[in-house]
């Protein structure tokens, strides 16, 4: 018997021992595990945050353009109902002068390139003042297609030059009615030569367009 | 006095592994609960509460985006409020050419005739072709033309309305008389459609005609 029982306790001891061993290698295990599977998901959790901030974000701008929206049409609906538009024509009628604001806006940037519809206005133009002699220039609808539409339009230059014809007063009118047409004309190089009964101009300028803007509705990756 | 530690060592460190193995249960436990707890909580937010804020964000979006899209004529609209937007910029930056022939008007000597003027904007140059009895003429109109200034109403001060005046063309015969070209640069403040210029000319310019170019071509 006494030879017996510190031997027991030594068992014990050592099965104390081992099972203080297992459970410490079970728990570091799960600890380690833990640790790990939950620092991986606080990186989804990170990430997730920041597309939820970016969504909510964009949730918040859209509520807003839907009350800007509601409020731009009630403007644009009293800018186009006006009896007389911006330049003193009436809103029906068929003088150059005459249409809705909304169409004398758009004549004095259209919002696609045209053109033969720039060379029929800058001979109108002219023909009210001088004797036009040639409208040159590139058409470039082809290249200009891809500016269709776009979110954040910019005018685009439309290059021309032209010639005319007439005395001294009927040339400075003419130029005078580049500067004050609708349509922003930017004098490139202007040359005149002749005698002041019969001068001849040489008109080198830019006017523009503006692709027309659309609600630019985009993805964006989140990373 | 004499202790006697009647216990067996046996048995001291059969009681001092109990208390060490009672101890590191106890704590591996806890760690166990923490990090087990940590992880489940991490899974909850990730999987469970972030996805529902998710979906309620993507659910406002496309409810917004098509109240957007269905208010009529919305592109039309944005497109005369851009182009209305744009317009008095680029309507400020165009030239005003025509105040060339009042300068002109101003600074040429009345015996001198013009048949040819050139206004480049790209690079500020004005030249001017055309006759004169004298050379003497032409020398003081390139004289008026150094000296001419400018003013701009509202701002102080006075600046050269020409720089760089050159006669760069010369010739004289007994039919046509004195025939010149002078190129000069022009500050580009003179035809700048928001001021509001005055030239200054010097006394001596002799320039009162009504027309600039020659009478008869």
């Amino acid at each position: 018997m006494s030879t017996k029982t510190p031997l027991t306790k030594r068992a014990m001891i050592d099965k104390a021992n081992a099972s203080i061993v297992l459970l410490v290698s079970v728990a570091a295990f799960v600890s380690v595990f833990s640790l790990v599977a939950t620092k991986t998901l606080f990186s989804q959790i990170q990430y997730q945050q920041r597309v939820i901030s970016k969504k909510q974000d964009a949730a918040r701008q859209l509520e807003k353009n839907v009350q800007n929206a509601e409020k731009l049409r009630t403007s644009y609906e009293a800018f186009t109902g006006a009896t007389t538009n911006v330049i003193g024509g009436i809103k029906v009628g068929d003088s150059a002068k005459d249409g809705d604001n909304a169409k004398i806006i758009l004549d004095a940037l259209p919002s696609n390139y045209d053109f033969p519809a720039l060379a029929t206005n800058l001979e109108t133009l002219v023909s009210q003042q001088a004797k036009l002699t040639s409208i040159t220039g590139i058409d470039d609808e082809v290249v200009q297609s891809s500016n269709a539409t776009s979110g954040t339009p910019q005018p685009i230059e439309m290059p021309f030059q032209l010639t005319a014809e007439g005395n001294y007063d009927q040339i400075k009118n003419l130029i005078i009615a580049t500067e004050s047409s609708i349509r922003p004309i930017q004098h490139s190089v202007v040359e005149i030569t002749g005698g002041q009964a019969n001068l001849v101009l040489n008109l080198t300028a830019n006017t523009y367009y503006q692709p027309a803007k659309t609600i630019d509705y985009k993805s964006e990756v989140v990373r | 006095m004499v202790q006697f530690n009647l216990l067996p060592d046996v048995k001291l460190n059969f009681i001092k592994t109990r208390r060490q193995k009672h101890t590191i249960t106890t704590i591996s436990f806890l760690m166990m609960a923490v990090c087990v707890g940590l992880l489940l909580l991490s899974f909850m937010v990730a999987n469970v509460v972030q996805k529902q804020i998710l979906k309620k964000a993507d659910n406002d979006i496309k409810s917004r985006t098509q109240t957007l899209r269905e208010v009529p004529d919305i592109n039309k609209v944005l497109t005369v409020q851009s182009q209305l937007k744009t317009l008095p910029g680029l309507h400020d930056k165009k030239q005003v050419t025509s105040r060339v022939f009042g300068y002109l008007t101003q600074v040429t000597p009345s015996q001198i005739s013009l048949n040819k003027l050139s206004l480049d904007y790209t690079v500020s140059t004005l030249s001017v072709t055309g006759t004169s009895p004298t050379i003497d003429i032409v020398r003081v109109y390139a004289d008026t033309l150094k000296r001419t200034t400018f003013q701009i109403k509202g701002a102080e001060g006075s600046n050269k309305a020409f720089s760089e005046v050159v006669l760069s063309n010369f010739g004289k015969s007994d039919t046509t008389g004195t025939t010149f070209t002078l190129t000069m640069k022009f500050n580009e403040q003179l035809f700048n459609p928001t001021n509001e210029v005055t030239l200054v000319v010097p006394a001596n310019a002799g320039a009162s005609q009504s027309s600039i170019f020659e009478e008869k071509r």
